[in-house]
């Protein structure tokens, strides 16, 4: 069957109108879309009230780049929170994260990417790529040299849904101990769940797994990483 | 109109209806495919600059995966097969006569099996055997990695095999009315 697939495929097509005023249609929705975007970028100055806008992470065509959040207008209103948009294919996920927080992403040779969130500053050695963008992404390629006490990672990567958690259920869990590969950068305790966007446990759901890794996270620390699980988003720009 | 902007109207003029077939076999419905596909265009338009030098096809289709994926997120389509969108494809060249004993033949069974799958699963399905992408093109495109699109792909085809194997054959209609009096 696989092999007439192809074949099977093409078969299956029904004959699909050409409309006459597609290119229109197209123009009118550029349009649309740049209206709107005007409307937010002023929404987003009058809500704030100076000149600040969204940043969003160039892409890292050289080696990865450490950013720090800049500070923008967040969903809660909380000016200690900025908004952050991760690096191609992880594009579509926004997050907020307190102003001191640092965000890093890396890829591999097969174009497999990791971002990295924490509240410490990010680096990677070497030329900038990583050997490999796996589950044991902190063992291959270790953003940092160690978490500090109350330090915070949290490591997104796009993989296989095996579970029904979401962000949300992310947010709400309890701490365990850490497994090696959040010990590999000197954490000890670990949550880890799943994005789904917002379809929790949806089957063909987006597939994005959070390792969130901590060393003697203080009550703060766990409000903190509760508020940016919770406030995690995934655009429909992707692509 | 300046250079770009016919350059663009000349690609989707070209490659229009081929990305539109794509757009269907991910979306299942006819008037989705086009929406889906006028969307993606539009969020084109503003790179085209930077694009239309390289692959502007592979750009827009990995676009039309993407976007799909995303709508499928935040639940704004419906996944449920349209009626009259099944009928369009009976009406087509070789098909058969439609009552409420539909007869099932072999495409049509596949037909619904393919808009039955999860989205990422079909998008696999649709990038590997309709787009003919290798496994770390297809991996590119998803946003994941070689292994994760070898596991979509054999538990797409698992789906489709188990599926199609317990489709009814081809009966004529006049036949089963037989067997079930």
């Amino acid at each position: 069957m696989e092999r007439d697939l192809p074949v099977l495929l093409e078969r299956i097509l029904p004959q699909l109108a050409l409309p006459s005023d597609r290119m229109a249609q197209v123009r009118r929705r550029i349009q649309q879309r740049k209206r709107r975007r005007r409307a937010a970028a002023a929404a987003s100055v009058l809500a704030v009230g100076c000149a600040v806008v969204a940043t969003v992470l160039s892409p890292a065509a050289f080696g990865p780049e450490e950013h720090r959040a800049v500070p923008a207008a967040a969903p809660t209103g909380d000016p200690g929170f900025a908004q952050v948009r991760l690096e191609d294919p992880l594009d579509g996920v926004t997050v907020y994260l307190p102003t001191t927080w640092h965000t890093l992403s890396v890829r591999d040779d097969h174009g497999a990417a990791a971002g990295f969130v924490s509240s410490q500053t990010l680096h990677v050695p070497g030329d900038g790529t990583c050997p490999s963008v796996t589950d044991a992404v902190l063992t291959a390629c270790p953003p940092l040299t160690g978490l500090n006490q109350k330090g915070v990672l949290i490591t997104f990567l796009s993989g296989d849904a095996n579970s029904t958690d979401d962000a949300g259920s992310l947010a709400r869990g309890v701490p365990v101990s850490a497994d090696g590969n959040c010990r590999a950068v000197g954490g000890d305790r670990q949550m880890t769940g799943w994005a789904h966007g917002r379809a929790p446990g949806s089957a063909g759901g987006p597939d994005m797994k959070i390792d969130v890794c901590l060393k003697e996270p203080s009550q703060l620390t766990l409000v903190t990483v509760a508020k940016v699980l919770t406030l995690l988003r995934v655009s429909a720009d992707q692509g | 109109m300046n250079g770009a902007e016919a350059d663009f109207e000349e690609f989707v003029s070209a490659r229009g209806q081929r990305l539109l077939k794509v757009a269907w076999l991910l979306t299942g419905d006819a008037h989705l495919a086009e929406d889906l596909l006028q969307t993606v265009l539009a969020k084109v338009w503003p790179k085209w600059g930077s694009i239309a030098d390289g692959n502007p096809e592979a750009y827009v289709r990995k676009a039309l995966v993407n976007t799909h994926l995303s709508w499928w997120q935040r639940r704004w389509r419906g996944e449920v097969p349209h009626a009259h969108d099944r009928l369009a494809t009976l009406a087509g060249p070789g098909a058969r006569a439609v009552d409420d004993f539909v007869s099932v033949d072999l495409e049509q069974s596949l037909s619904d099996v393919v808009r039955l799958l999860p989205p990422r699963q079909r998008a696999v399905v649709v990038l590997r055997y309709f787009e003919d992408l290798s496994v770390e093109e297809t991996a590119r495109v998803l946003g994941c990695r070689p292994g994760t699109v070898r596991s979509h792909t054999l538990k797409a085809l698992a789906t489709l095999r188990a599926r199609l194997a317990s489709a009814p054959g081809p009966v004529e209609s006049g036949e089963r009315h037989a067997q079930r009096a």
